[in-house]
């Protein structure tokens, strides 16, 4: 027994070396090479593979530019070009030198007789290497149901497994029991601060503007890092080289508007996409002066332009601006909202050496002004990161991935700017830090079916000056008080973060994924709510807050069935977080020049159980995913130090998928979505202080929320995509496709009117306060709503 | 006909939520019983107003609020000179002593037993802060037909210390809000006009100001801060013993009246 492992070991070290070196004595090898785009838009598109027929389990994915890059032993070879819901382009080509070959696929839904969508020959599931990815098909996202006629992105994304609402209707989300702040959500690469618009309901997201949305849940890649929890990667889209496109939507609250053209047709292009509410114009209808005297709206603005310098070179400039505001009359307003640009310059230096240089600024900001006492209070969070990355398609069976950043951050927590005789103007100090980062990493094919991909992240945060510097006693006072120059260094912390997994093909349509993943996250959200709010502000690691740690381990089985037409996965993981953050009680969030004292630090594990089936293919389509999970904490100062649930500790969260298309012109599609109520803290008693009725707690998050379920369906009814016509020649009927495209969708939320609790009160009975009762209210009811889309 | 109360259903269902009329109804929820914990409320003030202690028990939450008096406990309070004042029942749970009024500047100590239990607490009594004025003026908010006034409390904060306050709020002799309790983050070396609340033409208000120290100014701002919070969880008490709730407060008071006219 001995003998024969280590002969296999033995054996793979030999492997191991023969394929590391195989290109300096191997047969004559050629590189085929170029990008892979949409037909129809010219968008470049990623992940689209690339499939050598007759060699087995050899090919390759485009990068996030559409970038290949395959090298190959000289001689005749079948490649097959395949990418979801696009037709494959199968071609034989012989290899006699390096080839550069640049690939536009069509997409399915462009045929004129179709009725049922079919996709590609999606064994992605099976065949790709990364786990713990929850990829969103925009396409597929607009069947379904939607909140106030909306479709947002990030409510999508909950129905995946492993993916949880932070609450009714809200576009918040915890991954694999972290908490809200733990998810980094970038847009072109820029983060975004706060995720959320009109406290929650909606997202920053604009739908229109997007190309491609992926989530990482574990086994996130080394080029990402910053978070805990989860990567979620959003990519807005180039806008439409062929073309000049306006597509536009009218919904009850919001309406939108996307244009995209080329700048040089098939060189460059741009888009530009505007979405606003008017939900403040019925209040003006209203005849309570509380209401039609506020203003609350949101507003969101998506710019992007590409150009194709040459043959080599190509520009992108992203930029999002977005605002909310909430006000009374001209007695108080209240401001927030995000800001991100992103200047990208891609280079190929090679057929094997892709490079990708970004300059990013992102920022975050609220501002309340309260007129009538003469004052303004406000926060900021501004980034600039300069970023480098390389892909190096090494050889046949090695792609590298090697880049770094760093991003200066400044904060400004906090300010009270006051006209006020009887307030005074507080500035809290700005904080200013510098992260860094290096990462490799290298998806390495061994033989035909194994595949490992090894990467290290290093990162290093540094908190700089000028400003004080507060140490603190146990108790959490000030201690004593340091003051630091410009850029002199006040803490600075190094880490080292492995990123492992191993894809292992059982056969054509089986595979098991293993993977380790250890994170880093050196920002931290103060918030006084688990759901986040607009007034959250985030603060660095510093002298005091160490950078929070977590290691996840992940296994899983993919298999798909009946040659793909259905998808199955089952994954499991465990997760280990250190330095998760909490508040002493009576901890005072804003305005709080040594609110590091009011921190606490503790332990955190979550495991969990995830369940996916899909269908992507026929008339009937949908997906079920079921998670079992456990999310708990222990912070020392919490709970008499026991461990306990924390709030998105679910255990069964449940979402049903159906879309089913009943003509060409009519589609209708349903949602139930069921989960445990979070843990929350309930009291075990009551006592009275200055005659008011006090409850009293005995444990942290000891009791559940009622179960959540609801059920939205949906209809989309679409206009007559054809026209027919008698083909002058021939003299038959024909149909053409039309150029004008619009549908209408009702929606309908929660259609069984399930009261679902938003909150629980225990509070004392209005007409008799010596009765005591626990009160639920539900938020949403039942919501219809409706919207018409058009695109021409 | 149809075709237009559709619409106009899907109007008046977004009007009620941009207007939060959400669903509230009273529902059944399971809680566990817990321990009976004593409560604790007692209180030395700078002023000819008797020390006093009130002690009583926690109820079960659905229990008619009826609590539990105790009144054979043991109970006395000393100050930093060593005198040491017992306090005698009254009945109903209340605790007094005819002698022990309080000093500015000095510290008190108390110490109850009960059944074998012992409860100790220490608070100071901080620099008297005495309220300059009382005002109303109309409520620029003010909806329906009643007309409201806002009524505002004056003082001045010293400079060169932290300060924390509490106030107690009587509407025509009954108390409206005895828990707020405030810092002088905002309002350092300010003469400090503090929103008391919404009051009606005729009624009479009554504001008590009350310097405290640090440990009583926690306790009544982590007492409201659980309501309504995610996390909620007893306030933080500066009673020392096992199984109790509750505050010990040597206060420097200061009162004043308003009628609005």
């Amino acid at each position: 027994m001995r003998a024969i492992i280590s002969d296999k070991a033995k054996y793979s070290i030999l492997i191991l070396l023969i394929i590391f070196f195989a290109p300096s004595w191997a047969q004559k090898n050629f590189t085929i090479s170029g990008q892979i785009k949409d037909k129809e838009t010219g968008e470049d598109l990623f992940g689209a593979t690339i499939i050598v027929e007759n060699l087995k389990g050899v090919g390759t994915t485009t990068n996030m530019y559409g970038f290949y890059s395959l090298t190959l032993p000289a001689g005749e070879h079948q490649l097959v070009f395949s990418y979801i819901g696009f037709e494959n382009i199968e071609f034989k080509i012989n290899l006699t030198q390096n080839v550069k070959k640049d690939i536009q696929l069509g997409s399915n839904s462009t045929q004129i007789n179709e009725v049922v969508v079919t996709a590609e020959k999606a064994d992605r599931n099976v065949s790709s290497t990364q786990m713990s990815v929850a990829r969103l098909d925009l396409k597929e996202a607009e069947a379904l149901p939607v909140l106030f006629g909306e479709r947002d992105i990030l409510k999508t994304i909950q129905l995946m497994p492993g993916v949880q609402s932070t609450g009714e209707g809200s576009s918040g989300f915890y991954v694999r029991g972290g908490s809200s702040d733990q998810n980094l959500i970038l847009l072109d690469g820029a983060p975004v601060y706060n995720a959320s618009h009109l406290l929650g309901f909606f997202s920053v997201f604009n739908s229109d503007a997007l190309r491609d949305v992926q989530l990482y849940k574990g086994a996130i890649p080394a080029e990402y890092g910053g978070r805990l929890s989860s990567v979620m990667d959003v990519k807005m889209k180039e806008g439409n080289s062929k073309k000049l496109e306006i597509n536009g939507g009218i919904g009850l609250i919001a309406s939108k508007l996307t244009i995209e053209a080329p700048i040089v047709k098939d060189k460059g292009s741009f888009i530009i996409s505007g979405r606003r509410t008017y939900a403040d114009l019925f209040l003006k209808l209203s005849n309570d002066e509380m209401q039609n005297k506020s203003s609350l709206y949101f507003y969101d603005l998506n710019l992007k332009a590409n150009y194709q310098l040459g043959a080599k070179d190509r520009l992108f400039l992203s930029g999002y601006f977005g605002k909310d505001h909430f006000g009374f009359s001209d007695i108080f307003g209240f401001d927030w909202g995000n800001r991100t640009g992103t200047l990208r310059w891609n280079h190929t230096f090679s057929d094997k050496l892709f490079s990708n240089t970004s300059l990013i600024y992102s920022e975050y900001n609220y501002k309340i002004s309260i007129k009538s006492a003469d004052f303004e209070i406000g926060s900021r969070i501004k980034d600039y990161n300069l970023k480098q990355d390389f892909d190096y398609y090494l050889n046949r069976n090695m792609k590298l991935k090697i880049g770094g950043n760093v991003i200066h951050h400044t904060f400004d927590p906090g300010y009270l700017e006051s006209n006020n005789d009887n307030l005074n103007s507080i500035d809290v100090q700005n904080k200013y830090s510098l992260e860094s980062a290096l990462y490799i990493s290298n998806e390495h094919k061994i033989g035909g079916r194994l595949t490992f991909t090894y990467g290290l992240r290093y990162s290093n945060f540094n908190q700089i000056g000028p400003g004080d510097f507060y140490t603190y006693d146990s108790e959490g006072e000030v201690k004593d008080t340091s003051t630091i120059g410009n850029w002199e260094s006040v803490a600075s912390f190094n880490n080292l973060s492995p990123r492992l997994g191993a894809h292992f093909t059982l056969n054509e349509s089986s595979s098991i994924k293993a993977s380790y993943s250890r994170t880093t996250q050196y920002l931290h959200l103060m918030s006084n709510s688990s759901t986040g709010t607009p007034l959250d502000i985030w603060l660095p690691s510093s002298n005091n807050i160490w950078p929070e740690l977590a290691d996840q381990y992940a296994i899983g089985y993919f298999r798909n069935f009946k040659s793909n037409l259905y998808e199955f996965s089952i994954e499991a993981y465990y997760k280990t977080m250190d330095r998760v953050i909490d508040f002493r009680p009576g901890a005072e969030i804003n305005l709080n020049p040594t609110i590091e004292g009011e921190l606490l630090y503790g332990k955190g594990r979550a495991f969990g159980l995830e369940f996916f089936v899909k269908k992507s293919q026929g008339k009937f389509t949908g997906w079920i995913s079921y998670t079992l999970a456990r999310s708990q904490r222990q912070i020392e100062q919490v709970n008499n130090g026991n461990w306990y649930s924390a709030k998105q500790d679910r255990i069964h969260d449940i979402s049903v998928v159906a879309m089913y298309k009943l003509s060409k012109r009519l589609d209708i599609s349903a949602v139930w979505v069921y989960y445990t109520g979070n843990a929350v803290t309930f009291p075990s008693g009551k006592y009275e202080i200055e005659g008011e009725t006090i409850n009293y707690y005995t444990e942290r998050n000891g009791y559940r929320m009622p179960d959540y379920h609801r059920l939205d369906l949906s209809l989309t009814l679409n206009n007559k995509r054809t026209k027919s016509y008698i083909d002058p020649e021939s003299g038959e009927k024909r149909e053409k496709k039309k150029r004008f495209e619009s549908s209408w969708n009702f929606s309908i939320y929660n259609t069984y009117m399930r009261e679902n609790a938003y909150s629980i009160t225990f509070r004392p009975n209005e007409d008799d306060p010596k009765k005591t009762e626990a009160v639920q209210l539900a938020l949403f009811k039942i919501i219809p709503s409706i919207s018409y889309n058009f695109k021409f | 006909m149809k075709t237009i109360s559709f619409p106009i259903l899907i109007f008046l269902s977004i009007i009620s939520i941009l207007t939060f009329n959400a669903c509230e109804k009273v529902i059944d929820i399971d809680l566990n019983e817990s321990n009976p914990q004593l409560v604790i409320e007692a209180l030395v003030l700078d002023s000819m107003v008797p020390a006093t202690v009130k002690i009583s028990q926690t109820a079960s939450f659905y229990e008619y609020s009826d609590y539990v008096k105790i009144n054979n406990a043991v109970v006395n309070i000393s100050d930093s000179d060593g005198h040491i004042f017992p306090l005698n029942s009254i009945g109903n749970g209340i605790y007094t002593s005819d002698s022990l009024f309080g000093n500015s500047g000095k510290e008190y100590r108390l110490n109850v037993v009960y059944n074998g239990q012992v409860i100790t607490s220490e608070s100071t009594i901080p620099q008297k802060i005495n309220i300059d004025s009382l005002s109303y003026k109309p409520f620029e908010l003010g909806f329906g037909d009643e007309e409201m006034f806002m009524v505002y409390l004056y003082f001045n904060d010293p400079v060169n210390i932290e300060n924390f306050y509490r106030f107690k709020i009587y509407k025509n002799g009954l108390l409206e809000n005895g828990l707020r309790a405030y810092n002088d983050q905002y309002i350092n070396g300010q003469n400090a006009k503090v929103n008391v609340g919404q009051f009606e033409k005729g009624d009479t208000v009554y504001v008590e100001l009350y310097s405290v120290d640090y440990a009583n100014y926690l306790y009544f701002k982590t007492l409201s801060d659980a309501s309504g919070s995610d996390n909620p969880g007893n306030p933080v008490s500066n009673l020392e013993g096992e199984n109790c709730l509750g505050y010990f407060g040597a206060y420097a008071f200061s009162f004043d009246t308003i009628v609005i006219r």
